[in-house]
């Protein structure tokens, strides 16, 4: 219980850290928000279809898995900077800037004065936890990951998430690994709204998944399995934008809607696990845009 | 079993304990603004001003995690000006707070004010005057305080009143590095 308060609280402060020092959305025109934050919606679409099976068998009858999922998110150099594109005359110095995840914002002259850029989280990986329940009933699996919406300061976020699974290999008895298909989908809402307009910002992470799994079972103890994954990820984005430096006066001073699709389309996932009675552990690496590992703690009948 | 058992705990404490440190040095670009009004009857028209770096949010909501600061850049716009406004010579002088330190010390021969309030000229320092300010402000808990003279020297313009106005806008940049 201890554990899955933790991983409650990692959650929400992943989320505050989204509104930290130094990650000014509102600095940015909406042309180079997008570009800011696209490495955001790529992990969130990579976090949220990661560590969602460990085994492909699916009970016949009845089934019930309580998990516990940390993943370990290694982010690429690619996804901590990006090439500014004001569309400002007169610019110099346009050198690479922080994304969301970088370490160093930007600046260049322009016309009017010194334009500046934010700077990112300041990250190396990602660490961060889920935890989700499932139930079987005659080969169909049925997987729910859900956080209440809950509030603090200024700050509110929470997540559903379902999948579903269905084992096909029970229609094939003479096959060697079970094998499996299953859909995934999560939502995460993060919104910070103030007394102050100015200071308004909305993430809306949606993501989807579709994977064929395939795993196979020794001795009743050691479980190897893989499988291929398509997916996609997609974050809204509301934020008010405050032109800091003065230099986009035509498009300052209101609220824009972004969408912003993550850089998600297939992954490769490799994984053992071991079944201790009612206990699993399980690690798996996930080839994708970002590399991913995750280990589970499952206990499941 | 119990090796396999051994092996799945390690490799789960390595993810938790590799993980307890995700975070690296940072960098925020500090960007002061300060607004000069130079006015006179001539020939030289000056205006001192005093800043802070806590006279910024982002130098304020940071100052316990700075690791050091350094001095980035500089560029000057004309804001408004008496018509046809020129002189034989801008300076930009910048000195530490006690006003008498010398910190760099920018000359632009035959300016004409209105070549800037469009385009930012681009201050360009040498070598040497950065690794002056940088020394500076290697204690910016103490010295983070500056006084900047801006003149223009011999005016002229299309005025036929002997009476000159400058209105101009300096703007820094400095970088703070942060600690994760």
């Amino acid at each position: 219980m201890k554990k899955s308060f933790l991983i409650l609280i990692i959650i929400y402060f992943a989320c505050q850290n989204i509104f930290a020092q130094g990650v000014r959305i509102d600095n940015l025109p909406p042309q180079e928000a997008v570009k800011y934050v696209k490495p955001l919606s790529t992990y969130l679409g990579t976090f949220f279809n990661t560590g969602a099976y460990h085994n492909a068998d699916v009970p016949d009858l009845f089934g019930f898995k309580f998990s516990i999922v940390g993943t370990l998110t290694f982010l690429p150099e690619s996804e901590k900077s990006f090439a500014p594109n004001p569309g400002l005359e007169g610019s110099e110095n346009f050198e690479s800037t922080a994304t969301i995840f970088g370490t160093q914002g930007g600046y260049f002259l322009s016309n009017t004065g010194f334009v500046v850029y934010p700077s990112g989280l300041g990250l190396k990986n990602i660490p961060l936890g889920i935890y989700q329940v499932a139930g079987s009933l005659f080969g169909t699996e049925l997987m729910i990951r859900y956080f209440p919406t809950i509030k603090k300061d200024n700050v509110q976020a929470g997540l559903w998430g379902i999948g579903l699974k269905h084992e096909i290999s029970r229609y094939f008895p003479l096959l060697p690994l079970d094998i499996s298909v299953q859909l995934l989908l999560n939502r995460l809402k993060i919104e910070n709204k103030s007394s102050d307009p100015t200071d308004y910002a909305k993430f809306e992470s949606k993501n989807f998944a579709l994977n064929v799994q395939a795993s196979k079972t020794f001795a009743g103890l050691l479980i190897i399995y893989g499988g291929l994954q398509y997916e996609s990820s997609n974050l809204d984005v509301s934020y008010y934008f405050k032109d800091p430096d003065g230099v986009f006066p035509s498009l300052a001073d209101r609220i824009y809607d972004l969408k912003v699709d993550g850089d998600n389309t297939f992954r490769l996932t490799v994984g053992t696990a071991l079944q201790l009675s009612f206990f699993v552990l399980n690690f798996d690496a996930n080839i994708t845009k970002q590399t991913t590992l995750s280990a589970g703690m499952s206990f499941e009948f | 079993m119990k090796r396999l058992l051994a092996i799945s705990t390690v490799l789960t404490l390595s993810l938790l304990l590799n993980s307890c440190d995700p975070f690296e040095e940072y960098f925020i670009n500090l960007k002061m603004d300060q607004q000069f009004q130079l006015y006179g009857i001539g020939p030289n028209i000056t205006q001192q001003t005093n800043f802070c770096l806590n006279n910024y949010d982002d130098y304020n909501d940071n100052v316990d995690k700075i690791e050091q600061i350094k001095y980035v850049d500089a560029a000057y716009l004309t804001i408004n000006a008496s018509e046809g406004l020129n002189s034989d010579n801008l300076s930009l002088k910048l000195y530490e707070s006690d006003g008498n330190t010398l910190l760099f010390d920018y000359n632009l021969p035959s300016f004409v004010a209105s070549d800037y309030s469009n385009k930012a000229l681009h201050i360009q320092l040498t070598q040497t005057e950065k690794e002056r300010i940088n020394q500076y402000l290697s204690h910016h808990q103490q010295n983070n305080c500056f006084v900047a003279v801006l003149t223009a020297e011999n005016v002229r313009s299309n005025n036929s009143l002997p009476y000159f106005s400058l209105q101009a806008k300096i703007e820094f940049v400095a970088e703070l590095k942060l600690k994760p």
